[in-house]
């Protein structure tokens, strides 16, 4: 629809130069026949929307209303941005998938933090049909930012967002990316974030509803001591499909990353979790861990986890682990012989399985609605049993 | 037929077979070779069907594209000599192998004779296999062991029975080849409730110019009974320019235990692209232990899929990657059944611009309760040229399987190198003797004399390049 800031780019390449995404490739393994073709899709018609207090985005078309209260952020309508944010995420499309989102972007804008802010820049994204929304985010140097991508209940089209992250030297973002809709919908994320020097990004990501959600995230940790931290989360009833996809590229010297994501997978649901670690050459005293943990509550429940490594550099400290099983016999006794009903021991458990991640003080506005969340879903899947 | 019972003394004093001098070698790959093969062979019709079957699968399948894709692509199959090679080009001598292969020989203490023997200029006989043993005793507990080409002409229903039974040709393009071309390879079946106690070894080599070596063997070791194979030695074997491509099928019955030993360590031009799996029954225990130290590429990931409940596989696989060298090895576990359980070791060492890679695969499929499945990986990274990956796949379809992933990427430690060189050891003494460390869970599986040889070749590769860390 509108695709000016991307036009220039693509005059060499269009999607249709790039090979068709299958199952069998790795980055789309494990999702059954869920294989997006968005030429095929009808994008939605601008609609308009009431505004609300926190900055609102209707993702169907361009139109969104205004968060003025928070001058330490710019804003800026993508008909209006005449440069690509970050040069290198158009120039590094990674499947047809990718550049056709870029092509049909359906409208967005960019958001730049200009100071210091310790408030949270929410954006609540509503759809009502397939729709793919651009969101560029730039903080400056030395600045600090927080920002909330949430993709809740007003979200009841299906969504595929474009975001962009661009951190200068020795910037700080902060971002809580919740997909919670209860819609039968996908959302289907593809994140692109490029840390200068000594820059730091850390990734809360919540996924606990759509039918399929997924989240694929491309960093690069490309200036010296860059830092890039995710801890996550997600829950699967139904047929639920929860797919995380996280490559981080250490580029640059001390840089470090540090990943972890947990899930529970009732029902028929699955989760698929791939992550990449890759150290290029010369990038020495990286340090970087992964983790995903996973909990298997119902038979049909499946997981798949891909935790890999690239490693070309000596000088590196790198670990990952990962498991998939039901909750272990030892812990349930342990709680059980304390005179708690197996019903609730269950309860406990996956309480505190999850407890690591929430409990964390950044998730602090956050924390309850996502134990809610958690708690509803417990019941849902003890009723259902 | 003939060669079940030599041994290397009779065959380096030229014992040969007149049909064979029959064949006219040609470079390249067609239906006739295979059929003139068959027939100088003698080999029964149903053989000669699967290999012309395998063929069109071989053809059909496309180059895999995922692992090491400039290696593969500098392949050419109609390079290669499928069978015998030209008598002209056997003129091979000790003056024409390489001199670090001779000094390595030197270094490592190995006998004039076996020397030669490894470079490959004593034997007059491709794509055959020498047995270092075939005693009396196993055969009157009714063990067989001998190549496959003698197990096809005299135990032919065994054969059939189980033969590309694990591996099916379609496999894969590398084991359609095997299917295709296979020439010796060992046979073993090991009888109700026999435990052999002393390994049985066999050496292979490559020993001419653009000979592929295209080995099949076959194992089935019946309910209770007990083998460990070992296929392989430490020392380097040389050859020039050679495509080894080998296919392992072994079937334990219920209760039975086999452990295959492979140290692989061709001269390193040698491409290595070996499809080895096992199928493991109620309670049976199949282990590989798998070192790969030779080879400009090996891609190799021995698997075992548990069948009936109580089956257990284990893989330990060992990898040092050194200049040049591009060793993408690990393992496979698929749990078929309930109470199935599996462990994978993993330890990879890439020094002086190699690559070392763990590619594995657990896959637990629905319905195989309770199964467990633990895959350690660790990898040493020596110097910034060199490159270490992990790709470990897990696909968990039984919601009471209980399967675990660790892995670590390090280098050698400098306090471990403080500690060690504050006791007078060099840099390089020190680095071997952690290496040497790390790789201890797999060199405690060996037979002493092997793992003597070994500890002393990964001192020589750490030495090679001077001091490293």
């Amino acid at each position: 629809m509108n695709k000016n800031i991307f036009e220039k780019k693509f005059t060499t390449l269009s999607s249709n130069d790039l090979k068709q995404i299958s199952v069998k490739d790795e980055d789309w393994k494990y999702i059954g026949k869920k294989i997006f073709e968005l030429n095929d899709i009808e994008v939605a018609k601008n609609k308009d929307i009431e505004p609300s207090n926190d900055f609102d985005i209707n993702s169907n078309g361009f139109q969104y209303q205004l968060n003025t209260m928070n001058k330490a952020v710019d804003v800026v309508d993508i008909k209006d941005i005449s440069n690509p944010l970050i040069v290198d995420s158009l120039m590094r499309p990674y499947d047809k998938f990718n550049l056709e989102q870029f092509e049909k972007v359906t409208g967005g804008f960019k958001v730049s933090f200009n100071d210091d802010t310790e408030e949270y820049f929410t954006i609540n994204y509503e759809t009502q049909s397939n729709s793919i929304p651009y969101v560029g985010v730039n903080v400056e140097r030395n600045k600090s930012g927080k920002l909330f991508l949430n993709f809740d209940e007003l979200v009841t089209g299906s969504t595929y967002p474009i975001i962009e992250i661009l951190l200068n030297e020795n910037a700080n973002l902060e971002v809580i990316m919740s997909v919670t809709t209860t819609t039968e919908i996908n959302v289907v994320n593809s994140l692109y974030a490029k840390l200068h020097k000594d820059a730091s990004l850390l990734v809360h990501n919540i996924s606990t509803g759509a039918t399929f959600s997924r989240s694929r995230m491309d960093i690069d940790l490309a200036g010296d001591g860059s830092e890039f931290g995710l801890d996550g989360i997600y829950f699967g009833e139904n047929k639920q499909i929860h797919d995380n996809r996280v490559f981080v590229n250490h580029l640059g010297k001390n840089t470090s990353s540090n990943m972890i994501t947990k899930g529970v997978l009732g029902h028929e649901s699955s989760s698929v979790f791939t992550g990449t670690i890759h150290i290029a050459e010369g990038a020495e005293k990286t340090e970087s861990h992964q983790e995903n943990r996973n909990i298997l509550l119902s038979e049909k429940a499946t997981a798949q986890s891909v935790p890999n490594l690239e490693i070309l550099c000596d000088d590196v400290i790198c670990s990952h682990g990962s498991s998939v099983g039901p909750i272990e016999e030892s812990v349930y006794h342990y709680v059980m012989a304390r005179g708690v009903e197996k019903v609730d021991a269950d309860k406990l458990l996956i309480k505190g399985f999850f407890n690591e991640v929430i409990n964390d003080s950044k998730w602090e506005i956050i924390h309850d609605k996502v134990s809610n969340i958690i708690e509803k879903k417990y019941m849902n899947l003890i009723e259902s049993n | 037929m003939a060669n079940v019972d030599i041994d290397l003394g009779k065959y380096s004093l030229g014992w040969s077979d007149p049909e064979k001098n029959v064949f006219k070698p040609e470079k390249g790959l067609n239906e006739e070779i295979i059929r003139k093969m068959s027939e100088i062979k003698d080999e029964p019709e149903w053989m000669l069907d699967f290999r012309l079957k395998a063929y069109k699968r071989f053809l059909d399948k496309p180059m895999p594209e995922w692992v090491a894709k400039e290696k593969l692509d500098s392949l050419d199959f109609d390079d290669i000599y499928y069978y015998i090679k030209p008598t002209e080009d056997q003129a091979d001598s000790w003056d024409m192998v390489p001199d670090e292969i001779k000094e390595t020989y030197e270094k490592l203490g190995i006998p004039e004779a076996e020397r030669s023997y490894l470079a490959g200029v004593t034997a007059q006989y491709e794509s055959e296999v020498v047995y270092h043993r075939n005693r009396e005793d196993l055969e009157k507990l009714g063990v067989i062991f001998c190549d496959m080409d003698t197990a096809v002409r005299e135990y032919p229903e065994l054969v059939q029975e189980y033969f590309g039974t694990v591996i099916p040709p379609g496999d894969n393009k590398f084991a359609a080849l095997n299917s295709a071309v296979w020439s010796g390879g060992s046979f073993i079946y090991v009888p109700k409730g026999v435990h052999i106690e002393d390994p049985l070894q066999a050496y292979f080599r490559i020993n001419a110019e653009n000979m592929g070596q295209f080995e099949r063997t076959l194992i089935i070791v019946d309910e209770g009974a007990s083998v460990h194979y070992i296929e392989g030695c430490s020392a380097p074997v040389y050859t020039t320019d050679a495509l080894h491509s080998a296919v392992v099928e072994i079937i334990v019955k219920p209760s039975g235990t086999c452990r295959y030993t492979t140290i692989q360590n061709w001269s390193n031009d040698v491409f290595n692209l070996v499809t080895k799996r096992a199928q493991a029954f109620a309670n049976a225990t199949m282990e590989w232990i798998d070192a790969n130290i030779g080879s400009s590429l090996t891609v190799k990931y021995p698997s075992v899929y548990l069948m009936e409940p109580g089956a257990h596989g284990e893989v330990l696989s060992v990898a040092f990657a050194n200049a040049g060298q591009h060793q993408d090895t690990g393992a496979k576990m698929v749990h078929l059944a309930p109470d199935t359980t599996s462990l994978i070791t993993s330890k990879s060492i890439s020094k002086g611009g190699g690559r070392g890679a763990y590619r594995g695969l657990v896959r637990v499929e629905d319905g195989s309760e309770t199964a467990k499945s633990f895959v350690r990986c660790d990898a040493l990274i020596l110097d910034d040229e060199s490159r270490s990956d992990t790709y470990p796949y897990m696909e968990i379809e039984e919601s009471t399987a209980v399967i675990g992933h660790e892995a670590t990427v390090s280098k050698v430690g400098e306090d471990q190198l403080f500690y060690l060189m504050s006791r007078g050891l060099t840099e390089s003494e020190a680095t071997s003797m952690i290496v040497a460390g790390f790789v201890e869970e797999f060199t405690k599986t060996l037979p002493m004399e092997y793992a003597m040889e070994f500890n002393k070749l990964i001192e020589l590769n750490m030495i090679e390049a001077g001091a490293v860390g």
